[in-house]
């Protein structure tokens, strides 16, 4: 297993714990998406796992290593957000490798070829001397997709990496995560408040709300009534047959 | 291929500006040197130089030669390092702030150093060596006030170490005052108030060994960093994502902008504007990767300064304090820049 989570505990204060006893395991080439309702701690668990946020009992492994102190193993991609000083894309990967840098080191030829196969990898190499700031959000996602790579992690976490995009541009990242959890065998978790992009990509789901939460494979934890117990909605599944295969796809029946 | 070509490119254009930089900076010192009151034609100028170099004695010039290496050269590279350090420690402390409207004294160093001089020519009515140690040394205090501030609320999050900023800052200038209204009107009170104005006039070279240590170990010090800085600038969450831990580096860059400013104001009082004008001229001449703006903003901040303090001394019969001037200078031409450039930011 690369990434186990044991009886994991956080609270912000005390009396009220966010997350009670989490314990799930992810494999190599795994990719899991975290489900729940706003505000229910799925960002929480993701800054846990990377050790911004210390638990308070319990912990999450990487190889056997505190997830906290293998950060470097970790690849996070933010929500995509401005800048406060418009970085060219290309910079901006490359910053992805500060964690394989000693301190006063300056990048050398090796990070910029590894940062420019990232930019190849997630298609936008073309964007490289452009400013972060000037660019779509899509393709700011992919930037922030790319530096993530650069700094080669066994584990991408992503905090909902597909909101705010427009459609082609939430297959392309979906597809990216696809991709790269079989071509490299790199496992992802991601937060995502689509049930549907979850039934497509995900191998694994964790739902989560308020004292309670369930982990397990797609197709038996993506259903009509756990949608209905952790949401509130009351859904269907409907498939569709697209170029031979089974699509499946969630829709709502609550009445607007 | 095509982004191998056009990182070439860029590489070479932040290569091909620095050493123009330098050049501007070597330029604006020498013509600086043979400028001010005292006038000397070029034909002198060079029997100085000539007798200094080869050391032959008695060109009749006793006077020129003194004017130009005892008055000149020291005040002039004494506005350079100050220039230098200034715009270096501004352009370190935007990164790290995300906001490129913070100045070296975000943080308190200025009004600190600004009561301690206060407080040494209330103490000896002179400004001598102790009035320019308390000066260092209340612009450190004042820093360890703002840190110990900032990390009492518990996250040492950004504004956190502003809002603190703000308080130490205003504690002091209210003590600064404290010490103008019970000063000697005579002379006391006038010295206060001069110095704060900010002046290269009446330095030495003592002055310039007293700063270069201390100047050089920050610049160094935070050209070092330069790179690591771009990930702090991102903000703390974002650092720590990248697998970078910011507090050390973050307390770093601090203490070595402080040392820094606090050394300049040590030998010259407050000088405004420089630490936030001329790293907004460099992004824009070099871009606002920190790896090339600090080193741009280093050469081109001592070139300015050498400017301007060479305006100072010759503009009218009697100095204008240098503080004033950058101030009058520095304000319209970044209002012309900004207002020039904004559409494309």
């Amino acid at each position: 297993m690369l990434l186990k989570v044991k009886n994991g505990n956080f609270s912000y204060h005390r009396e009220m714990p966010v997350l009670k006893n989490v314990s799930f395991s992810l494999d190599k080439g795994e990719v899991m998406a975290i489900m729940g309702p706003n505000g229910i701690g799925k960002t929480t668990l993701l800054k846990c796992l990377m050790g911004i946020l210390k638990w308070k009992s319990g912990c999450s492994l990487i190889d056997g290593e505190n997830s906290g102190a293998a950060r470097r193993q970790i690849g996070y991609v933010p929500q995509a957000h401005r800048f406060s000083f418009s970085y060219s894309v290309r910079d901006m990967v490359v910053f992805g490798r500060a964690k394989h840098m000693p301190v006063f080191a300056l990048p050398g030829r090796k990070d910029y070829q590894i940062s420019d196969a990232a930019l190849e990898e997630v298609g936008i190499a073309h964007l490289a001397d452009k400013s972060c700031n000037q660019i779509s959000g899509g393709q700011l996602q992919l930037t922030l997709v790319a530096r993530a790579l650069a700094g080669q992690p066994k584990l991408l976490i992503l905090d909902e990496p597909e909101s705010h995009l427009d459609f082609c541009n939430q297959s392309k990242i979906l597809r990216i995560i696809r991709r790269l959890s079989i071509e490299k065998g790199i496992a992802c978790i991601m937060n995502t408040h689509y049930p549907n992009h979850a039934l497509r990509i995900a191998d694994r789901i964790l739902l989560l709300n308020e004292n309670k939460y369930i982990v397990g494979q797609t197709s038996q934890v993506l259903t009509k009534e756990n949608v209905q117990e952790y949401f509130g909605v009351s859904s269907t599944i409907v498939s569709a047959d697209a170029y031979g295969r089974e699509i499946k796809a969630f829709v709502l029946l609550d009445e607007i | 291929m095509k982004t191998n070509h056009s990182k070439e490119l860029k590489t070479c254009s932040v290569a091909g500006k620095l050493p123009l930089l330098v050049l501007v900076l070597l330029f604006s010192a020498s013509v600086s040197l043979f400028l001010g009151r005292y006038n000397m034609s070029s034909g002198e100028l060079m029997q100085v130089f000539y007798s200094k170099f080869t050391g032959v004695p008695g060109s009749g010039l006793d006077m020129a030669e003194h004017v130009i290496f005892q008055v000149r050269l020291p005040r002039i590279l004494i506005a350079a390092l100050v220039g230098a350090g200034l715009s270096i420690a501004g352009a370190s402390l935007q990164g790290l702030f995300q906001n490129p409207l913070v100045s070296p004294d975000i943080l308190g160093v200025c009004s600190g150093a600004g009561f301690g001089a206060a407080l040494g020519i209330l103490l000896t009515s002179g400004i001598g060596y102790l009035t320019a140690g308390f000066s260092f040394a209340f612009g450190l205090v004042s820093v360890f006030l703002t840190l110990s501030m900032a990390r009492v609320k518990g996250e040492s999050q950004t504004l956190s170490y502003i809002l603190s900023g703000i308080i130490v800052t205003s504690v002091f200038l209210a003590l600064t005052s404290l010490i103008k209204y019970v000063a000697d009107v005579n002379d006391q009170l006038p010295a206060i108030t001069f110095w704060l104005m900010g002046s290269f006039a009446n330095t030495e070279f003592d002055d310039l060994w007293l700063i270069l240590p201390p100047i050089s170990l920050g610049v160094i010090g935070l050209l070092l960093l330069r790179w690591r800085l771009n990930i702090l600038s991102l903000g703390e969450e974002e650092a720590y994502s990248l697998g970078v831990n910011p507090q050390a580096t973050r307390i770093a860059i601090i203490l070595l902008s402080t040392i820094i400013t606090a050394s300049c104001v040590m030998v010259s009082g407050i000088i405004g504007w420089v630490g936030l004008v001329i790293p907004h001229i460099c992004r824009r001449i070099i871009g606002v990767n920190h790896n090339g703006l600090l080193p741009a903003s280093t050469i081109l901040g001592g070139a300015f300064m050498v400017i301007v303090d060479c305006l100072a001394r010759n503009l009218i019969a009697a100095e204008i304090p240098i503080g004033i001037l950058t101030a009058l200078t520095g304000a319209p031409f970044f209002a012309f820049i900004y207002s020039r450039l904004k559409g494309e930011s």
